[in-house]
């Protein structure tokens, strides 16, 4: 225990946490949402000799997430 | 009662590792701070892109004077905590806010002014509230049996206010000499008139902080520091405003790096002052290092860890400072 903490200084302090943390939250979803409404920016080519069911052979060849400006 | 060796071990620790956090995380919190003094884009990418490689590897420093106060000295970290309650949830948010507003600011158009706002607010309440929490220290924090015994606000007084606002302009001049350091052509230029004009106003704001402690704000915290001040307070201090008359001559000369080392020199001079009024004091003039110290077992125990975490912290510390030596790329 904290003898000096009062309730007052608890609620104030979870309440700007959880506000701080609910803005960056939405901005964070809504970067995401943007970025897969604009989906890839162009079709990937084909590897040489790697077949679609070794997805993650094309990931270095993925195109680069575009700025929104 | 004397402090053992461990106990001594580890308050070494903290103090090395608060003089480390204030010279590296001052800096770029200081750009932070220069950052929302311009309003010029391309200025502003350049002032980042000097911080980016280094600005939160300062923080581990921060964690780690936390962790040590709570393993080491859980006493002092109860009393501190407790008389700075508000600010440090400022601190956090402070930092927070940074953080996010470094990665956000690029990648958005429409919000692109917010958090460039969020990321000069952030910097200034950081350093505000730092400078503050050691002002209201050593003007006296209401001590009972180990505990904290006042409120939310007993920080709160005109003394720490303007050792707030002299740490905000201490960290501006660290990060007005580190992009002197960092930059070429106009940048350079730029920075070298942040660095005499913030040396002029750093030496107003700790005038004034000195005056005020003698007139309005006389604690017996502050007295008490008065009366320790000896001969080598009183050398270190000389050869602290010895180190702003250097930085203000070579603010606008031809070294680069000269005026950011001079500021290291001045914090560091008024770090050991701090150090020479308060000792064997952590908490002044409540709390010795001997008062505070965890039991004997528990800083063996912790001592093996940081035997091994420290060194890391050190060498990969020095590892990013050598390879992002010399100008920074333009972004």
């Amino acid at each position: 225990m904290t003898p000096s903490l009062t309730t007052g200084d608890v609620v104030i302090s979870l309440t700007a946490y959880v506000l701080v943390y609910a803005i960056f939250v939405s901005f964070g979803i809504r970067y995401i949402y943007e970025l897969l409404r604009a989906g890839p920016a162009g079709e990937a080519e084909p590897v040489p000799g790697v077949t679609p069911s070794r997805p993650l052979a094309y990931a270095g060849d993925a195109a680069p997430a575009e700025r929104e400006d | 009662m004397e402090p053992s060796t461990l106990a001594l071990f580890w308050a070494a620790v903290i103090a090395v590792s608060i003089l480390v956090y204030v010279i590296l995380d001052g800096f770029d919190l200081g750009v932070g701070i220069l950052f929302g003094t311009t309003d010029d884009e391309a200025r502003r990418d350049r002032m980042m892109a000097a911080i980016g490689p280094f600005w939160d590897g300062s923080e581990t420093w921060l964690v780690v004077i936390g962790a040590s106060l709570f393993a080491a000295f859980p006493t002092v970290y109860a009393v501190f905590l407790g008389a700075f309650y508000l600010p440090v949830l400022l601190m956090l948010i402070g930092l927070i806010f940074r953080g996010v507003a470094f990665e956000f600011r690029g990648r958005s158009a429409s919000m692109r002014r917010f958090w460039d706002r969020g990321f000069f607010l952030g910097s200034v309440i950081v350093a505000f509230v730092q400078g503050a929490a050691v002002g209201a220290l050593m003007r006296g924090l209401p001590v009972q049996d180990g505990q904290f015994a006042g409120t939310a606000f007993s920080w709160l007084h005109p003394f720490p206010i303007l050792t707030g606002i002299g740490l905000v302009v201490g960290y501006a001049l660290l990060g007005a000499g580190w992009l002197k350091l960092k930059s070429d052509d106009v940048l350079r230029d730029w920075a070298a008139e942040r660095v005499f004009l913030l040396a002029l106003l750093l030496i107003a704001v700790l005038g004034s902080a000195i005056a005020v402690a003698m007139t309005v704000d006389i604690s017996a915290g502050l007295t008490e520091a008065a009366g320790r001040f000896g001969t080598l307070g009183f050398a270190l201090t000389a050869i602290g405003f010895c180190g702003v008359l250097g930085v203000l001559a070579s603010a606008r000369g031809p070294s680069d790096s000269l005026p950011f080392d001079l500021t290291i020199a001045v914090f560091a001079a008024a770090f050991a002052t701090l150090a020479t009024l308060m000792w064997p004091y952590m908490i002044p003039y409540e709390l010795t290092v001997a008062d505070a110290a965890a039991p004997e077992a528990s800083l063996r125990f912790f001592f093996y860890a940081g035997a091994v975490a420290l060194p890391l912290i050190a060498v990969y510390t020095i590892g990013v400072y050598w390879i992002f030596r010399g100008k920074s790329e333009s972004p």
